[in-house]
This record gives C-alpha cells, sequence and structure tokens, in this order.
C-alpha cells in the first residue's frame, strides 16, 4: 500500500505536470465555454454589425415554385385552392403557381430562381426538386399534409360545405402533451451518446499515454531498477489509478467551466436544445455515468499498460493497442448502432451489456434509454468490478515478465507462462 | 552477514546460461564478478537482485534462504535508465522511498550524495540536461542512498571519466570499509584488482575459478622474477638462458629448478645494482585469460 501511494504520486506529478496536459485542457474549457456562450456572442456580434434578424429573414425568404404539369386539367377554384394551401403551409415562403414542364422544374431550381419546385401531374402525386437536399429538409411531409388539405378542400366545396365551416375543419390546431412514465429515449440518446464518445476518446487517449510512458520506461531502461524496488502490483496500480486521477481532474475542469459559461448564458439557449438538455442531466443518469465511465477506463487503462510492457521499441506500441483498440471501437459500434437502430433490447446488446469489454458503454447506453432492472445492472456492474480486480493482477504478471524482454517482442506463450505459472 | 549462492541453474528456453553456479562472500568483502561477454554474468546478478528466478539453486544469507523484504540491496544495473524528464531530487527520492525510507530521510540522504558526488548545484536540473558520466553518478546514488547491505554494481566504472571514476573508487572503499558485501562485474580488470579480494569468474555458464585473490595468485607457481635495473644488457649476457626483456629496462628471469627464488634475487642484488626486484605474480588480466579461454569456446550471444 506504502509503495502503491508512493507510484501514485510520481505517476500522477508525471501526468498533471506535462504541458500538454494542461494545454489540452485549456484548450477543451475554452471550447466548451465558448460554444456554451454561443447565443450570446451572436447577439453581440448582431448588434456590433448592426444587422436585425428580420432583414435577414427577408433577405432569406425562400421561393417555392407550384408547377403545374396537368395540362389544362386543373380548373380555375382548384389552382386557387391549391396556391392557398400551399401559402398556408410554407407561410415563411413564397409560393407562385405556374404551368410548365419537369425541365422548367430543373432550370427554375438549378439557376437559383426558386429554392424548389414542385412539379404535379395530377393532384394526389408530385415531383420534389431540390438543389441540395439538407438534413433537416422536412417540405415533402408537409406537402403531403398540405395536399391533403387540398383534397378535403375541394370534396367539402363541391358538397357546397361553407367556407367557414371548411376553413374550420381544415385549419382546426391540433395540441397535445405527452406524459412519459418510462424513460425518454429522445433525451437519453444525447446523454448516452456523449458518455460512449467521452469514453471513447478519453481511453484512447490516455491509453495511448499510459502505454506509452510503459514502454519508455523499458526503452530507457528504467525499468531494471523498478522492478527491484517495488512490486509490480503496487506499480501498474499505481500508474494507472494515477492515469485515472488525473483524466478525472482533466474531465473535471471542463466540466466545471461548462457549467460555469452555462449559469451565464443558460437562459439564452431555447428549451430543448442539446445544451439545455446536456446540462439538466438527471442526477440518477450522472452517478451511472460516472461509475461505468471509471470502471471502463481503469479496465482499458489496465489492458493498454500490460500492453505498453510488451514491446521493445517506442515504434511497436501502435501494433500492441491495436488488439485493445479493436475490442474498444466493436464496443462503439454495438452502442451507436443500437442506439440509433433502437434496437436496446436485441440479444446482441444484451449479452454486450454484460460483456466487461463492452457493457460500460452497452449497460449505459441501455439504462439511459430503455428499461433496465437494478438487479440486471448490479450484475453488470460486478461483472465489471471483477474483472478490473482480475485484468489488474494478470496486467501486473504480463507487465513483470514483459518489462525485462528486451530486443524482442513479448510472446504470448511467455505472457501466458507468466499469468499463470508467475507467483 | 554471508551471502551464499549455491549450484544455481538457469536457461532462457532451450540455451542453458548458468550451470550450476556457486561462489560466496561475506561482509566487507568485495567480490569481483568475472567473464567474458554472454558468459552468464549478469543473468546471475539479476538472480540474485530478484529480477527473475532461478531454475534451481538457492541464495542464501547467514545460512538461511534470502529474505528481500528484511535485507536491502542497492544495484546498479547494467542497462542504465531513469527518468530523463524529471529532475533529478523528483526522482532520487522516488526511489529512496520506494526502497522504504520516509520522505524526510530520503531528502536527506539524496542531499548528502548529491554532495559527495559533488552535483548539489544540479538536483533541481532535469536527468536529460547533465553530461552522461554525471548521469551515471546519479544512477550510482540511486544505489546508495538507503544505505544498503548489500550492493551490486554492474560495469559501474564504464563510461567514467578518471576524475569521475576516482570520486566513485572512493565511495566504493568507504562502502566496503562500512562492511558492507559490494558484488561487482567488470571487464575493467584493474577495477576489480583494485577492490576485490575475492573473485568468481564465470565462463560458459560455470564457475571456472573463485576464491581469494591474493591465494589464487599465489598458487602460480612462483618461478619467475621481474627485475628492473640499467644492467639490463648486463644480467642477460650472463644468464641469456633464464632471462626474457619485457621493456628497455625491465627483464623476467625464470629461477633454474635447482635453485630458490630468494636465493637468485640476493645473488643478482649482490652482482648489480638493481632498482627493483620482485617475484612475478600473474595479473588479474592473466589469470581472467587462463581460464575463459583454454576451454572451448562455443559461447553465443544470449542475454546474459
Amino acid at each position: 500500500m506504502r509503495q502503491f501511494k508512493i507510484v501514485f504520486l510520481f505517476e500522477l506529478k508525471r501526468f498533471i505536470s506535462a504541458k500538454s496536459y494542461w494545454i489540452i485542457t485549456g484548450i477543451l474549457m475554452l471550447l466548451l465555454i465558448v460554444s456554451i456562450s454561443f447565443p450570446r456572442m451572436r447577439g453581440f456580434f448582431e448588434e456590433l454589425f448592426n444587422t436585425s434578424s428580420d432583414i435577414t429573414d427577408r433577405e432569406t425568404q425562400t421561393s417555392i415554385l407550384l408547377v403545374n404539369g396537368t395540362e389544362g386539367l386543373l380548373s380555375k377554384k382548384q389552382r386557387k385552392v391549391l396556391q392557398y394551401v400551399w401559402g398556408r403551409t410554407f407561410p415563411e415562403s413564397r409560393v407562385e403557381l405556374i404551368d410548365g414542364s419537369e425541365d422548367m422544374c430543373r432550370h427554375e431550381v438549378n439557376s437559383g430562381n426558386a429554392d424548389c419546385a414542385f412539379f404535379f401531374i395530377n393532384t394526389s402525386s408530385y415531383t420534389y426538386y431540390v438543389k441540395t437536399l439538407e438534413m433537416t429538409d422536412r417540405r415533402t411531409s408537409r406537402a403531403d399534409e398540405a395536399l391533403k388539405k387540398y383534397q378535403v378542400m375541394i370534396v367539402l366545396q363541391d358538397a357546397d360545405v361553407k367556407e367557414e365551416a371548411i376553413d374550420e375543419i381544415v385549419e382546426t390546431e391540433i395540441t397535445h402533451v405527452t406524459i412519459n412514465l418510462g424513460t425518454d429515449q429522445q433525451k437519453n440518446f444525447f446523454y448516452a451518446y456523449i458518455m460512449v464518445m467521452i469514453l471513447y476518446m478519453v481511453i484512447i487517449y490516455y491509453g495511448q499515454s499510459i502505454m506509452t510512458g510503459v514502454a519508455f520506461e523499458k526503452s530507457s531502461k528504467a525499468m531494471e531498477l523498478l522492478v527491484t524496488s517495488v512490486d509490480p502490483t503496487s506499480m501498474i496500480f499505481g500508474k494507472i489509478l494515477a492515469a485515472s486521477a488525473s483524466s478525472l481532474l482533466q474531465i473535471s475542469l471542463t466540466a466545471c467551466s461548462a457549467v460555469l459559461s452555462y449559469r451565464l448564458n443558460g437562459n439564452l439557449w431555447r428549451e430543448g436544445s442539446l445544451v439545455n438538455t446536456v446540462m439538466n442531466m438527471p442526477g440518477w443518469i450522472f452517478r451511472y455515468m460516472l461509475l461505468f465511465f471509471l470502471l471502463g477506463f481503469i479496465l482499458y487503462a489496465f489492458l493498454y499498460g500490460a500492453a505498453g510492457s510488451t514491446v521493445t521499441k517506442m515504434e511497436e506500441t501502435g501494433q500492441a493497442s491495436l488488439p485493445i483498440t479493436t475490442i474498444l471501437i466493436a464496443g462503439l459500434f454495438v452502442s451507436l448502432f443500437s442506439m440509433t437502430e433502437n434496437s436496446m433490447d436485441s440479444l446482441l446488446f444484451r449479452a454486450c451489456s454484460y460483456f466487461p469489454f463492452t457493457s460500460p458503454m452497452v449497460m449505459f447506453s441501455r439504462i439511459a434509454m430503455s428499461e433496465v432492472s437494478e438487479y440486471q445492472i448490479a450484475v453488470s456492474v460486478a461483472i465489471l468490478i471483477v474483472s478490473v480486480i482480475l485484468i489488474g493482477i494478470i496486467s501486473a504478471k504480463i507487465y513483470r515478465a514483459g518489462v525485462l524482454v528486451y530486443g524482442k517482442r513479448l510472446t504470448i506463450r511467455t505472457m501466458l507462462t507468466a499469468v499463470f505459472f508467475s507467483k | 552477514m554471508f551471502l551464499e549462492i549455491k549450484n544455481v541453474y538457469k536457461s532462457y528456453g532451450t540455451k542453458e546460461v548458468l550451470k550450476g553456479i556457486s561462489f560466496e562472500t561475506g561482509s566487507g568483502t568485495a567480490l569481483g564478478i568475472l567473464g567474458r561477454n554472454g558468459a552468464g554474468k549478469t543473468t546471475i546478478i539479476r538472480i540474485l537482485m530478484n529480477v527473475f528466478a532461478a531454475d534451481r539453486g538457492e541464495i542464501l544469507i547467514d545460512g538461511e534462504p534470502v529474505d528481500y523484504r528484511t535485507v536491502s540491496f542497492g544495484y546498479l544495473p547494467e542497462e542504465r535508465g531513469l527518468y530523463p524528464k524529471r529532475t533529478i531530487i523528483e526522482q532520487l527520492v522516488y526511489f529512496a522511498e520506494l526502497k522504504g525510507m520516509t520522505r524526510k530521510e530520503a531528502v536527506k540522504a539524496v542531499e548528502y550524495w548529491l554532495r559527495r558526488m559533488e552535483l548539489s548545484d544540479q538536483g533541481n536540473r532535469k536527468l536529460e540536461t547533465l553530461s552522461k558520466g554525471n548521469q551515471q553518478k546519479i544512477q550510482f546514488i540511486t544505489a546508495l542512498t538507503h544505505d544498503p547491505d548489500i550492493i551490486v554494481l554492474d560495469e559501474p566504472f564504464s563510461g567514467l571519466d578518471p576524475v569521475n571514476a576516482g570520486v566513485l573508487k572512493e565511495i566504493v572503499r568507504e562502502q566496503i570499509e562500512e562492511g558492507k558485501i559490494v558484488i561487482f562485474s567488470s571487464h575493467q580488470m584493474n577495477y576489480v584488482e583494485e577492490f576485490c579480494d575475492r573473485i568468481a569468474i564465470i565462463h560458459q555458464g560455470v564457475i571456472s575459478i573463485t576464491g581469494d585473490l591474493y591465494t589464487i595468485k599465489r598458487e602460480y607457481l612462483r618461478n619467475k622474477l621481474v627485475i628492473r635495473s640499467k644492467d639490463i644488457e648486463q644480467i642477460r649476457s650472463i644468464y641469456k638462458d633464464n632471462t626474457e626483456k619485457m621493456g628497455s629496462h625491465e627483464l623476467q628471469f625464470t629461477v633454474p629448478a635447482n635453485e630458490k627464488a630468494q636465493d637468485v634475487m640476493v645473488r643478482i642484488i649482490n652482482e648489480f645494482e638493481i632498482d627493483e626486484i620482485r617475484v612475478y605474480e600473474p595479473s588479474l588480466n592473466d589469470i581472467f585469460i587462463e581460464y575463459t579461454s583454454e576451454q572451448d569456446d562455443k559461447e553465443g550471444e544470449g542475454a546474459a
């Protein structure tokens, strides 16, 4: 325990006295402060350049072309109704109805005269022309609604229903309230996504750092003195926990800067925005996030430490870390795929939520995005804790065997012999 | 304290590096482990330092198997290396603390040793900024700060200039006088000869000779004299069958089988003007060459 403490403090100092550590922390803090202050900064710049959003809106008002390709099938009344519903559906745009062909649609959109064009050959189907289909483009679903409205209006008008009654039928605003009694997948998707991405990045960054640290000690030959001065378990636990502590410090500082910036700018973000959602993370999600983050990080850190001891040259670290990085990326993919495909309860996903190398990402995603019983969480955490301890001990043995093999890579056979037969 | 290495075997894969090594030494004694490249010197030192275990054999202190928690070792490995980017004091204190000292004791001891090595003003510098010789002195300090019972030095003087070697020699001598067991591995025979009361020559994984250096030397036939005189040519003209010129004023004289060396010495002193006359003793270098080349030389480039 005493040796562990000495190694821990020495290694912690190694991490936090590095210039790069503070530069990265500073950049991360600055990035978050700036991102969260974005609405304030936008207001500031608009004021500075004396631009108002009205002008901007007018200048950017889009124009929509309704191109009638029915060759005279539309009556005057029908044309009027079509123009009317389209104008109501796209109030932010200038809507113009003209007769023409598909070539005309192409030409008008390509030349920039219109932002988009809807080409009709009858009143129940259309072709949508747009130059760049943006990710957030919802015009076709709005157009579908508009076309339905059009059909209803025509039928009602033909049935001599009064215009006020028709308006009432088609223009009634529907409101709704959702009361979610279970998990809010929409919101929690962000939490799961953020946790998975941060864990992945932190493991990659610190894992490499731990690995090169060990490999450097080995290549600088400090190792021989170390192994005769300290027992390998204290050594590797001290190293790994020091790396964990310094990563936690870095993340805490970054998070503090985010919280501070949010305190000042939180009211400027609209309800339901990503920033508001993340900053108002429920306490229970945060606690699980912290638990799985720490256990996952430490587990992988041990593996990187052991891998570092198997190389003899710094150039070999990439090759030695490949198997670990592959498992990590597999966990990342399984998590992201299941999150986006909404297959939280598939067998693969459930199995991965117990497998220690993927459970930190996968079990957390499951907790955040679906219903998981406390008993299942407890089993997953227990497996993870036992694995951390076991992997720690195994890593210490590999480390012990690896650090003194110079000139050639540690073979799998030597590694296994060290794990199973060394005292 | 009495240290015994008993019948130690070690193989790397199929290659047997040590084939039953045994030697012993006690407090206040320096033992020199000698051998050609790949003979197994570093392997036996690593086994002694518990870097890895022997396949067979024992290491005993006062007749009991060594307990690494109670017997303290100081070690200067052949593969030198510390932390180039950390300050000198920081890493010396780190190693001393790992060896069981409190922080306060460690700082005090480190300051003392830096003073002794004439490096007091360098303590807060990063190791990489020091010259190679000074880095070696820092490495040497790691072996001494915790006041160990047994000091193991693998090639301690390699790469040092004569002044730095002198500082280190003085410290090694002090440690021997303080009753420490000093174990030395070196190719530099003059240093071994200077310090070591006992030697163990390893050749192809076995001890080819071990024991008290003085006794080993005395066991050689004492039938040769070394004579230094301005009358070298005169002596040679009279005793031409018995002499061999060694330098412009020095020759080697082989005592005839029917005479005693002392009688010949008296006679020559009486007959000529002699600056120096002594019984020729083989140097350690001669002994080393004799014990490491007369046998079959099929050693590989092992990890020793």
